[in-house]
């Protein structure tokens, strides 16, 4: 198995909209090897005070168990600080374990990351 | 004076008998010479007269008398008819002495011999007659009735024409025959001058009648006349036919050189005046006549040629000119004879303008062969190259398909010709990848089968180090577009790599023939168009690259144009339709069993119909294979092992892929943190691609567990784990864990296409 690419990285581009609101920008795979590394970054934006996320999944291919686990802890922890976690941008594909797991009724998924700023403007 | 008269005829008489009869003796032998047979019963009648008038004068009584005078008359009424009969065969009139024209000119006579053989009952003939004694002898006197002067009168009208006839004939021969037809002029004037002289009493005291006697003579000078002289050895008469009735021109000349005599050819010779005509001076029409006469002078005889204008047609003729003498051997004149060749100049001409024709055909052919041998030499020198030349393409061309666990290849080329403007490649460049190329060139024969080896190479060169079907061929057309624009040719050109690991295929199709992709699961069809323009038609043309992935069961067809192309006796094509039912319906076979198939299919469409184009047909075929891997169990190689599974399991289509791949990356995940929870370990995968499903098989040598003690999660609330082997149940169709089997705990997953 040589040749092959071992890790594939997961990069999250974070814009800040004011001290409470947050867009991150989540490129690479969700699973088991990244999933600690998201969950990190949330906790420390919304122990930051930083508790409106919207989280943009454009270029996740793929989520499993593991990182479905990380964003159920980062919707807890947002919601729990009195903010929110909106999710923009999931492929069929990805929404799949959400939908396995019926935590598609809690998550809110938006097709577009202006939808899911809109959204938090209503709140 | 009477009696000397009477004496004189009994003298006489039987002396001119017995005279004829020696000339009738004489000529006998030519008797079958009409005018011969003539002759000699002319003078037939004329012994019998003279005979029985010798009795007749002779006997002594009146009785007597009176017989023999009778049969004498059978005799008289006899003569003027043999005389005319005679004088028209002698002058060329024998058309007249037809059988019944002989009857007709012997009425008269027969019915005098009638009326003397009656004349005891009747005075028709003699009125009165008396016996007068003369000396010892008794003469018969007689007054001549009216049937006398009837048939006197018309024995001179016979006796007269014959003359008339005969002088005439013989006046026009008279310069050139002059002493026999004295003879023979004689001899016709004797019997007429002779009778008139007896019957009209002419000489005072003539009492017999002589005219028998100078018809002996007439005979006697017409015998010397016809038999002693002869012209050359012909009689006039038999001359005259032969000369009237000559295919030839014949004339006589004078020795003044005037013309004398001509035939009726001579007569018609010439269409336009001066033409040749008696009494005129041959040089009228044949101005070299004293010329010839100089060199006759010489010879006696002339040969040579003469070319008479007949109405501004040449007419070329065969002259031969024989001097004529007299029996004194004395130059009289000269016969011309002009036997004409102008047909046979025409054929000469001809023939010789036909021979020239000939040598010059003759020429041309040799030349023609020469040629037709130096070319036939060369083209045996390039069939043996071309022969050469398909043996060397031929190992060119792989020698056997490549072998790869998990596909069956197989391929079949035809060539029109000897050589073929197809070309076909398998390139291995690692254990697990192969490129497979066809091209065809636009063309045939040896300058294709060229730019195929050139093709060949260059692609080999290219596809040594670049994985990339188009850029593989964007950079073949750009090396060899100068090559081909100068031949004025172009090649389409498909280039397909083929990873046998994860079953895929990235293809580049320069305008080549549409590969078929048969997919077993949709049982179809699926073409692999053309991405880019043949090679060879845009120098910076580039070429895209698609790619599929092959599923266990799909086959892959490609084929050069000569397949959809390939034409049957009634000019139809076989087409791409038929091409992809064959595959439709053999697509369960083995690669060479379907291979062969289509071979055949094409084969017998085509029948006896001329191979018009190449013929290269590939099959790939995609077996059930296994992949295995195996690596230390951590999450570094987690997503190696997810990548794996999920490139192998893209054959059964992405939403399967993307399931197998969540259920993968659960359980390896599961084994990678719980059962090698504190220690390091291996975990072993076994990846099972069949037609209808995929089974991924996983090994550990980790911590085993129980999964029903797993508690199922609390679906829909907020719970941040436990939902890994919930999820990859879902997913597969069926999931089993098995601890501690002879390779390991076993995770096994199966997903049904």
């Amino acid at each position: 198995m040589q040749g092959e690419p071992t890790t594939l990285p997961l990069t999250i581009h974070e814009e800040r909209i004011g001290d409470q609101q947050a867009l991150l920008h989540i490129q690479g795979r969700l699973d088991a090897v990244t999933a600690p590394e998201l969950k990190a970054r949330l906790k420390g934006l919304i122990q930051d005070g930083c508790v409106q996320l919207i989280l943009d999944f454009g270029a996740v291919p793929f989520i499993d168990s593991s990182g479905l686990a990380a964003l159920v802890s980062g919707l807890k922890m947002a919601r729990e600080s009195g903010g929110a976690l909106k999710s923009a941008r999931l492929t069929q594909q990805t929404r799949l374990v959400f939908e396995l797991t019926l935590l598609d009724r809690i998550f809110e998924f938006y097709d577009s990351v202006e939808a899911a700023g809109a959204s938090l403007k209503r709140d | 004076m009477y009696l000397e008269q009477y004496t004189a005829f009994v003298i006489l008489a039987p002396m001119a008998a017995l005279v004829t009869l020696g000339l009738m003796a004489y000529v006998w032998r030519y008797r079958t010479m009409p005018e011969v047979s003539v002759l000699l019963w002319l003078m037939a009648a004329v012994v019998g007269w003279l005979i029985f008038n010798t009795f007749e004068t002779v006997a002594v009584t009146e009785a007597w008398i009176f017989f023999w005078a009778k049969v004498t008359y059978l005799f008289i009424v006899a003569t003027p008819v043999a005389w005319l009969l005679f004088a028209l065969c002698y002058s060329g009139r024998s058309a007249a002495c037809t059988p019944r024209r002989v009857l007709l000119y012997s009425v008269i006579p027969a019915i005098t011999a009638l009326l003397a053989l009656t004349s005891n009952w009747h005075t028709l003939l003699w009125q009165a007659y008396a016996f007068v004694p003369v000396g010892h002898m008794v003469a018969m006197q007689v007054s001549y009735g009216p049937w006398f002067w009837t048939h006197a009168i018309y024995s001179y009208i016979l006796v007269l024409t014959g003359a008339v006839f005969i002088i005439r004939y013989s006046l026009r021969l008279f310069n050139l025959y002059r002493q026999q037809m004295v003879w023979v002029v004689s001899a016709a004037l004797l019997p007429v001058a002779v009778n008139i002289l007896y019957v009209a009493r002419l000489i005072p005291g003539l009492q017999k009648d002589y005219t028998p006697i100078s018809f002996a003579g007439a005979s006697l000078a017409l015998a010397i006349g016809i038999f002693r002289y002869r012209l050359f050895d012909l009689k006039p008469i038999a001359r005259d036919i032969v000369f009237e009735r000559m295919p030839d021109a014949v004339l006589t000349v004078d020795v003044q050189g005037r013309i004398v005599d001509l035939n009726p050819v001579a007569q018609a010779l010439t269409g336009q005046s001066p033409g040749f005509r008696i009494g005129e001076p041959v040089t009228d029409v044949i101005p070299v006549w004293d010329a010839w006469l100089q060199m006759l002078q010489a010879t006696g005889e002339l040969e040579t040629d003469f070319v008479l204008d007949d109405d501004g047609h040449p007419r070329d003729y065969e002259v031969q000119i024989s001097a004529l003498r007299n029996p004194r051997r004395e130059l009289t004149g000269w016969i011309i004879l002009l036997h004409e060749i102008t047909r046979r100049k025409q054929i000469q001409t001809a023939l010789r303008q036909y021979s020239e024709q000939l040598e010059a055909m003759v020429a041309e052919r040799t030349r023609g062969l020469q040629e037709a041998q130096t070319k036939l030499l060369a083209q045996q020198r390039l069939q043996q190259e071309i022969e050469l030349a398909a043996q060397i393409q031929a190992s060119l061309l792989p020698d056997h398909v490549p072998v790869f666990a998990g596909y069956e290849f197989a391929a079949a080329a035809i060539p029109s010709r000897y050589v073929s403007g197809d070309l076909y490649d398998f390139i291995v460049t690692d254990p697990e990848t192969c490129h497979i190329v066809v091209a065809d060139i636009a063309g045939k024969g040896v300058p294709a089968a060229l730019l195929s080896s050139t093709a060949r190479t260059l692609i080999r060169a290219e596809t040594d180090h670049e994985t990339s079907p188009g850029r593989i061929l964007t950079s073949v057309n750009a090396s060899f577009y100068r090559d081909l624009t100068q031949a004025e040719m172009f090649i389409t050109f498909l280039t397909a790599r083929l990873d046998t690991r994860y079953g895929t295929l990235a293809y580049a199709n320069a305008g080549h023939t549409a590969a078929l992709w048969w997919r077993q699961a949709s049982g179809d069809c699926e073409e692999c168009p053309a991405t880019g323009l043949p090679i060879g038609v845009l120098p910076d043309a580039t070429v895209e690259e698609r790619s599929l992935v092959l599923r266990p069961g799909d086959a892959l067809i490609f084929y050069s144009d000569g397949i959809p192309e390939a034409t049957n006796t009634a000019g139809e094509f076989f087409g791409a339709d038929r091409l992809s039912a064959l595959v439709h319906t053999y697509a369960h076979l083995a690669a060479p069993e379907l291979l062969q198939r289509i071979m055949e299919a094409v084969e017998s469409f085509v029948g006896s119909a001329p191979r018009s184009d190449d013929i290269t047909l590939l099959v790939l075929k995609v077996l059930p294979r296994t992949l295995t891997f195996e690596c230390d169990a951590a999450l570094d190689n987690l997503h190696m092992i997810i990548a794996l599974v999920r490139r192998a399991a893209l054959a059964y289509g992405d939403s399967f892929a993307y399931q197998v791949e969540l259920a993968a990356s659960e359980i390896a995940s599961n084994v990678i943190r719980h059962a090698y929870r504190a220690t390091t370990g291996r975990i072993r995968g076994t990846l099972h691609l069949l037609p209808d499903r995929l089974q991924l098989d996983l090994y550990d040598d980790g911590a085993s567990f129980d999964p029903h003690t797993l508690a199922p999660p609390a679906l829909g609330e907020i719970q941040e784990g436990g939902y890994g082997l919930f999820i990859a149940q879902k997913v597969v169709d069926e999931l089993s864990y098995t601890a501690r089997t002879a390779q390991g705990n076993h995770w096994k997953l199966v997903k049904v296409a």
